[in-house]
């Protein structure tokens, strides 16, 4: 019996986020648009997704004059990305 | 859930991003490795510049260390640049963070420790202890620095540094002891400047 993958981290974007994400303390807006090749409005809706889901938080603020949107993974998110690696492992395996 | 993503594609994006995570450099981040490199250098061939060539002065000669205090400072500012510019902070940056900082604090003990001895003991044989303990300690951090970033410019940094610690010691066993401050300035290029700059060309390849 396989256990379901988590629908909001079987998306190609919002997983390569997660998986930046996991590596790092923090990461600029800018660094995950630059690593993930993404739009910068279809990485604002998927970071808003995981943001809903409590995976992620991000901070926005200032750097001097520029904007600046820094995002962090939560316990929460690393606890689904370690479920969903798991169930990842059992699909594969079988 | 998107019917076009398989798992297999999704194991592929883990690993590629996490991997592309550990490679990721920006031009510049090494900026303090750059200065600490080309200043403690600089300061050696001083050192060994006034032994040499100035026997007038010879027994202050070493007092160019103390030029290292301001320099902690400048390196407070430029690191602190470094941070405000840098787009991601990894767990590896936080591990090389916390090894230079033990780094740090070993050397001005152990600095703290041989003039203490040196002063109430009026016994300053400890002193040549100096370059190849620091270099020592250097080879180890660098060599810490080099497996948890998988740079191999930064191992052949940690050998040099070892190496120089041998060989430093060596000149203090013979009559070349101002020999050991040129080692000391060549492994400072090899060890922080060279690995350094590598590191920034490569990064100026990548996207920015």
């Amino acid at each position: 019996m396989f256990s379901e993958l988590d629908p909001l981290l079987h998306s190609q974007l919002r997983l390569a986020v997660m998986s930046l994400l996991l590596s790092a303390e923090e990461a600029d807006f800018v660094y995950l648009r630059e690593q993930t090749g993404s739009s910068a409005g279809n990485l604002s809706v998927q970071l808003d997704k995981l943001v809903q889901a409590g995976y992620i938080e991000v901070e926005k603020g200032f750097r001097g004059k520029t904007p600046r949107t820094v995002c962090r993974i939560t316990p929460v998110g690393i606890a689904a990305f370690e479920q969903y690696v798991k169930a990842l492992k059992d699909y594969i395996g079988n | 859930m998107e019917t076009n993503f398989t798992e297999r594609q999704s194991l592929e994006t883990i690993t590629g991003m996490i991997e592309q995570a550990k490679n990721y450099h920006r031009k510049g981040s090494l900026a303090s490795y750059v200065f600490w490199g080309w200043m403690i250098a600089g300061l050696a061939v001083a050192d060994f510049l006034l032994l040499t060539l100035v026997p007038s002065i010879r027994d202050n000669a070493h007092a160019v260390w103390a030029l290292t205090l301001p320099a902690a400072v400048v390196n407070i500012f430029i690191q602190r640049r470094v941070d405000r510019q840098a787009l991601v902070r990894t767990h590896i940056n936080a591990i090389i963070g916390y090894i230079w900082t033990g780094f740090a604090i070993s050397v001005w003990l152990f600095l703290a420790i041989v003039f203490t001895i040196a002063i109430t003991t009026k016994t300053w044989f400890l002193m040549i202890t100096l370059t190849p303990v620091i270099m020592l300690m250097l080879g180890m951090a660098q060599f810490a620095t080099a497996r948890a970033c998988r740079l191999r410019s930064f191992l052949t940094g940690a050998i040099a540094f070892w190496a120089g610690a041998a060989l430093s010691a060596a000149c203090i066993l013979s009559k070349y002891v101002e020999l050991q401050f040129i080692i000391l300035a060549l492994c400072m290029i090899l060890g922080f400047v060279v690995p350094a700059g590598a590191l920034d060309r490569k990064a100026s390849g990548d996207v920015q």
